[in-house]
C-alpha cells in the first residue's frame, strides 16, 4: 500500500512541477482578465479536475456541473491566488469544497433520474479515461464499486487512495477529525473488498 | 380502386398490426423509472400505490424489455419499446403508472407524451411530438424538437427546451425556457427565478413575482410582452439594440440611443426587491401593468 | 488462531511505511495468521488496482462552453472585478466568435445541403484583425461546434427525415441571427447588450447541435 501510494504522490510532484512553470505565466495573465489564458489554465487541469469530481459525485451530470463551478470559482478568485499553493492543488480544493458546500442554486438542481444501472454508464466513462494498458473490465468494477458507496466513505477514499491526499490534507480540507476519516476510509475499503469478491 | 379501399381499411385499423403489452412490478415509493418508447402516445401517471404497471399496445414487430426486477421492491427500472421502423414508431399506445414520488425518465421519439400527477422528478425527451405534464413534479427537464411544451403546475424547478415547438408555462419556482423560434407563454403564480430565451420566438410573461425574484428574458428578435403588478417591487432593467421599448407600467419613459445604442428602460426597486432584466436584438419589448 | 487483527489493523499495517514500529506486532501475528495475511492481501490488491485507476479524464465539451457563457455573458450585465473599463472591452469581445466570413460559408453549406444536418465541419475561422483574446474565443466556439457536427453527421442516419429538417431550420435561423448580430458588432464592438445577445445566440445554437446529437443514437 505504502509503495504504490508513494508511487502515485511521487508521480504526482512530477506532473505540477511540469506544470508550475507555464501554469504561473497562464495565471498572471488570466489574472488580467485575459480569456484565452484561463482557457489555458482549463485546457492543462480541467481533466484532472473532471476525473475528481466524477469520482466525489458518482454521477456525470453533477461532475459536469461540479467541474463547471470550480473554474467559475476559480476565475473569480483568481485575484486572490497568490500562488502559495500550485493550481492544481488549488483547483482541487476548490473541486472539494464546492462539493461539501452541496449542491445549491439552480446550477445545482438537475433532473437526472438515477438508476442502480446508471453507474454502469458513469463507471464506463471512467474506466475509459484510463490510459495504461489493462483490464478494462476490472477497472469498471472498480470504478462501478467505488460510484456505488456511501458518500461520505467514498469522499475519503477517493481523496487518499485515489487522490493520495494525506490525512492531514482530508482532514484540513473536509473538517473531519482524524478518526472519523480513518473510520471512513477502512470502511471504504473494506465494502470496495466485499463488492470485488467473486 | 378496391385495393385502394383495402388500403384505407387496414390503416383505419392498426390494432390489427399491434400486439398488446402488460408488466407491474411492486417497487419503491421513489423509483426511478427509465423508458425508452418508440410509440405513437406515452402516458404517465402518477398514483398512490408502491407499484410500476405499463399497459398498451405496441406495433406488432417493436422489440419490447420491460426489465427484470433485481429484488422484490424494485428501486430502478430500464425498460424499452424499439420499433423495427420509423411507422411503427408512431404506432400504439403506452400508459405507464407509477408512485407519485417517483422518478421517470423518458425518451420517445414522435410520440405525445402526458404525464399526470407525478410529484417526483420528470426527465422527460421527445424528438418530434409534444410533452404536456399537469401537476407539480419537484424536478422537471423537458426537450423536444418540434413538438410543443405545455407545463399546467407549479415544478419547483424546471428547464423546457424546445427548437420550434412552442412553450407554455402556469408557475413554478425556478424557470429555464429556451427555444429557437418557438415562443414562450408563462402565466400563473408567483416565481422565484425565470430564465426565459429565444432566437425569433415571442414571450409572453405575467407571472407573479415572488419577494426578490430575479427574471431574465432575452430575444433576438421576438417581441417581449411582459405585464408586472403595479405594485411590485422591482426594479426593471431593458435595452434594446434596434428594438422598441413601450412601457405603459410605470411612468418612466424609455431612453432612446442609451449604451445599447437602441432603446433602454430602468427603474429602480427596493433593496430586497425582484429584478426584472430584459434584452432584445429587434424585437419590440412591451410592458404592461395589472 | 483466535485473536485476528481487526480490519482496522490490518489497514494500518498497509498504510505503515515498511519497518514502522508500531506495524511489527502486527506482522508477526501477520507471519503465522494465513487469514489475516489473505485479508491484508486483499487490501494490499486493492490498493495496486486503484493505483492504477486513471488520474485525467477529459469533460465533455459542453462543460467549458457552459463555463465560457457563464463567464463571457454576466460580463457583460454585472460588475465584476475585471470590468474596468478596459477590461470591459476585452469580455464583450470575448463572445466575438465566429467571423463573418466563417458564419456565412457556414449557413450557406447548411442551405446547400439539405439532406444533412451535419455534413459541414466548420473550418477553422481566419482570425483576421482581431485581437488575440478574441481569436482565441473564435477558436474556441469553433471547436465546439466541430466537435458537435462531426458527432451529429457520424449518426444522423438514425433521425427521421423531419428531424433533420427541424434541425436544419432551427440552425439557419440560429446562424442568421448570428450573422445579424456579428454585423451588428463589427460596427459597435463596445456594446455590452449587443455582446451578449450575440453570445446568447451561439449558445443556443451550440445547445440545439448538442441536444441533436443526443437524440440520434450512436450507429
Amino acid at each position: 500500500m505504502t509503495s504504490t501510494l508513494s508511487l502515485a504522490l511521487h508521480r504526482r510532484t512530477l506532473e505540477q512541477r511540469q506544470r508550475s512553470a507555464s501554469d504561473d505565466a497562464l495565471v498572471n495573465r488570466a489574472r488580467q482578465g485575459q480569456y484565452d489564458a484561463f482557457e489555458g489554465l482549463y485546457r492543462t487541469h480541467a481533466p484532472r479536475v473532471y476525473a475528481l469530481c466524477l469520482r466525489l459525485t458518482a454521477d456525470v451530470t453533477e461532475a459536469n456541473e461540479l467541474t463547471q463551478d470550480v473554474f467559475i470559482r476559480a476565475w473569480r478568485a483568481l485575484p486572490e491566488f497568490r500562488g502559495e499553493a500550485d493550481v492544481a492543488t488549488w483547483l482541487h480544493r476548490i473541486a472539494v469544497n464546492a462539493m461539501l458546500q452541496g449542491r445549491r442554486g439552480d446550477q445545482r438542481r438537475t433532473a437526472r433520474i438515477a438508476l442502480a444501472g446508471d453507474h454502469d454508464d458513469d463507471a464506463r466513462a471512467l474506466a475509459e479515461g484510463s490510459t495504461a494498458a489493462r483490464d478494462v473490465g476490472t477497472a469498471i468494477d472498480l470504478e462501478r464499486a467505488i460510484a456505488s458507496l456511501p458518500p461520505g466513505v467514498r469522499r475519503a477514499f477517493v481523496l487518499h487512495d485515489v487522490e493520495g491526499y494525506t490525512h492531514e490534507e482530508i482532514a484540513d480540507m473536509t473538517g473531519l477529525a482524524a478518526g472519523t476519516l480513518r473510520a471512513q476510509l477502512h470502511r471504504a475499503r473494506q465494502l470496495l473488498i466485499r463488492a470485488l469478491s467473486p | 380502386m378496391l385495393l385502394g379501399m383495402l388500403a384505407v381499411a387496414l390503416a383505419a385499423n392498426p390494432l390489427r398490426a399491434q400486439k398488446k403489452v402488460l408488466a407491474g412490478y411492486a417497487t419503491t415509493p421513489t423509483v426511478s423509472v427509465r423508458l425508452f418508447a418508440a410509440v405513437g402516445s406515452m402516458q404517465v401517471i402518477g398514483w398512490d400505490r408502491d407499484s410500476v404497471q405499463v399497459s398498451g399496445t405496441v406495433a406488432s414487430d417493436s422489440h419490447v424489455e420491460l426489465g427484470v426486477p433485481r429484488s422484490t421492491r424494485v428501486e430502478g427500472l430500464k425498460m424499452f419499446v424499439e420499433a423495427k421502423s420509423e411507422q411503427g414508431g408512431r404506432e400504439g399506445a403506452l400508459t405507464l403508472h407509477v408512485p407519485r414520488g417517483a422518478r421517470v425518465w423518458l425518451k420517445t421519439g414522435s410520440s405525445r407524451i402526458e404525464v399526470t400527477d407525478v410529484t417526483g422528478g420528470l426527465d422527460l425527451n421527445v424528438v418530434g411530438g409534444s410533452i404536456t405534464v399537469h401537476g407539480s413534479p419537484r424536478e422537471l427537464r423537458a426537450e423536444s424538437m418540434d413538438g410543443a411544451v405545455t407545463v399546467d403546475g407549479t415544478p419547483e424547478w424546471m428547464r423546457v427546451k424546445t427548437a420550434t415547438g412552442d412553450i407554455v408555462l402556469r408557475g413554478g419556482q425556478n424557470i429555464g425556457a429556451s427555444t429557437i423560434s418557438g415562443s414562450i407563454d408563462a402565466e400563473g403564480g408567483a416565481v422565484d427565478h425565470a430564465t426565459l430565451e429565444t432566437t425569433t420566438g415571442a414571450i409572453r410573461f405575467a407571472l407573479d413575482l415572488a419577494r426578490g425574484a430575479t427574471v431574465q428574458m432575452e430575444t433576438h428578435s421576438g417581441p417581449i410582452d411582459v405585464q408586472l403588478s403595479r405594485k411590485a417591487d422591482v426594479a426593471v432593467d431593458a435595452a434594446t439594440v434596434t428594438g422598441t421599448i413601450e412601457n405603459s407600467w410605470s411612468r418612466m419613459r424609455p431612453v432612446v440611443g442609451g449604451e445599447s445604442r437602441g432603446m433602454t428602460l430602468a427603474t429602480q426597486g427596493g433593496i430586497s426587491g425582484g429584478r426584472v432584466v430584459l434584452r432584445s436584438f429587434k424585437g419590440r419589448i412591451v410592458l404592461r401593468g395589472s | 488462531m483466535t485473536d485476528h487483527l481487526t480490519f482496522d489493523e490490518l489497514c494500518d499495517v498497509a498504510d505503515a511505511p515498511t519497518g514502522a514500529p508500531a506495524a511489527s506486532a502486527a506482522r508477526e501475528h501477520l507471519a503465522t495468521c494465513a487469514d489475516c495475511e489473505e485479508e491484508l492481501a486483499a487490501i494490499t490488491a486493492l490498493s495496486a488496482e486503484t493505483a492504477l485507476l486513471p488520474r485525467e479524464i477529459a469533460p465533455p465539451a459542453e462543460v467549458w462552453t457552459a463555463i465560457r457563457a457563464e463567464l463571457g455573458v454576466r460580463a457583460a450585465t454585472q460588475p465584476r472585478w475585471w470590468e474596468s473599463s478596459s477590461v470591459r472591452l476585452l469580455a464583450a469581445g470575448l463572445v466575438i466568435a465566429v467571423s463573418s466570413s466563417a458564419l456565412t460559408m457556414l449557413a450557406t453549406r447548411a442551405r446547400r445541403e439539405p439532406a444533412s444536418v451535419a455534413t459541414a465541419v466548420a473550418p477553422a475561422p481566419a482570425p483576421r484583425a482581431l485581437p488575440a483574446h478574441l481569436a482565441s474565443a473564435e477558436r474556441g466556439y469553433a471547436r465546439d461546434v466541430e466537435e458537435l457536427r462531426r458527432a451529429l453527421n457520424e449518426r444522423r442516419d438514425s433521425l427521421s427525415a423531419s428531424t433533420v429538417a427541424t434541425v436544419e431550420q432551427s440552425l439557419r435561423v440560429a446562424d442568421s441571427a448570428i450573422a445579424e448580430a456579428r454585423e451588428a458588432l463589427e460596427r459597435d464592438p463596445a456594446n455590452g447588450v449587443l455582446a451578449e445577445i450575440f453570445a446568447s445566440n451561439y449558445e443556443r445554437k451550440i445547445d440545439l447541435l448538442r441536444r441533436a446529437t443526443e437524440l440520434a443514437p450512436r450507429t
